[in-house]
């Protein structure tokens, strides 16, 4: 592990760090071996998703979606070194600030913020896979939406997994931020969409 | 002169930058970098290709990892040295040397160099952001340098991984 580096999270895929790097401050995520899995079979495994996450990351970035800058991809060590974003988890916005709880501006404001990312997002056939107010941040400089997490990410021009990654969203809102309905109100248009898919 | 270190590689020693301007003898130093002159064992590069001195530092950390784990794929420059290196023409360079102690280095590039040495920090004085959106293939629309810059060091990171 880099030098002075302080672990922020562990999940069960991978660990979280903050690290003093070049100059800077980096965000570490590093994957770590499943002991279940067979040795090859898991390294193998590992490698593809650590590069497919750098590069769904950086295509992200590259095509105007705010996302953490990708520093370095050390695919020996399954980690990815990408830009420390100082601001505030959204979930948390949600849950926690008063302005946003209250005012109603605000939240349109922000759900129209999340649905031009996602848009940009989809506009390049790119999956984001885990579609939750824990992966969706606002950057503290400039109140930009910033997209995290691309570690079940993949590419896919199917507009059913797109609308797939809208489901997993509205389900995280509506089970984490309750009265959230109203950020999902598509009006008529969704309703025959529903009868239509049901018929078929 | 800076020299910053590589947190990943302790052991491989500082990374140094210089800048200097109103340099008069590129063409001798690139004819001496193209017959192999061992005492030019540093990166010349032309400062109108460098945003930020970051980049700089991504690029370097990328190169000693490479070094390290041995996974040279290419050893066709030919195209990295046209556009990033020094010309017959350059007047403006940036140097960079990995490992090394810094005053020997400062004092050796001070002899190589005809021009003046610069803060580090005056290089984008310089850059030319046409050729820099050429070879980094970014998208016209972006004119913030921040984002620019995101762009470069993704960029030269992605490239180990496609």
């Amino acid at each position: 592990m880099i030098e002075n580096a302080t672990l922020i999270k562990q999940g069960a895929e991978a660990r979280i760090h903050t690290a003093p790097f070049l100059t800077r401050t980096a965000i570490v995520k590093e994957r770590f071996s499943k002991a279940y899995r067979h040795p090859i079979l898991d390294k193998k495994l590992t490698t593809r998703r650590v590069n497919q996450e750098a590069r769904c990351l950086f295509k992200c970035r590259k095509s105007g979606v705010d996302t953490p800058a990708l520093y370095f991809v050390d695919t020996e060590n399954s980690t990815i070194y990408m830009e420390f974003v100082r601001g505030t988890i959204v979930k948390d916005l949600l849950v926690t600030n008063s302005v946003y709880i209250q005012n109603k501006v605000k939240q349109d404001e922000l759900a129209k913020k999340i649905g031009i990312a996602l848009a940009k997002v989809h506009e390049i056939d790119i999956i984001h896979g885990d579609l939750t107010t824990s992966n969706l941040m606002l950057r503290e400089s400039n109140q930009s939406l910033v997209v995290i997490d691309f570690g079940l990410s993949y590419i896919s021009s199917l507009p059913e997994d797109k609308a797939v990654d809208l489901y997993v969203l509205e389900r995280a809102f509506l089970s984490t931020h309750p009265n959230s309905e109203e950020m999902f109100d598509y009006g008529d248009e969704r309703e025959a969409w529903l009868d239509e898919s049901t018929r078929l | 002169m800076q020299s910053f270190s590589l947190e990943l590689y302790p052991t491989r020693g500082h990374i140094h930058i210089s800048f200097y301007k109103n340099v008069t003898n590129a063409e001798d130093l690139r004819k001496r970098l193209l017959s192999h002159d061992q005492e030019l064992s540093y990166a010349f590069i032309d400062a109108k290709v460098v945003l930020d001195q970051f980049q700089l530092l991504i690029a370097a950390n990328d190169a000693v990892h490479h070094e390290l784990h041995s996974l040279l794929k290419t050893y066709n420059i030919n195209e990295s040295l046209r556009r990033f290196g020094i010309s017959n023409s350059s007047t403006s360079i940036v140097v960079v040397k990995v490992g090394g102690n810094a005053e020997e280095v400062k004092s050796h590039l001070s002899t190589l160099i005809h021009g003046e040495e610069a803060d580090v920090g005056e290089f984008s004085n310089s850059v030319d952001i046409s050729s820099i959106k050429k070879y980094y293939k970014i998208d016209n629309k972006v004119t913030d340098q921040k984002e620019m810059l995101d762009i470069i060091v993704g960029s030269i990171a992605i490239k180990s991984v496609s």
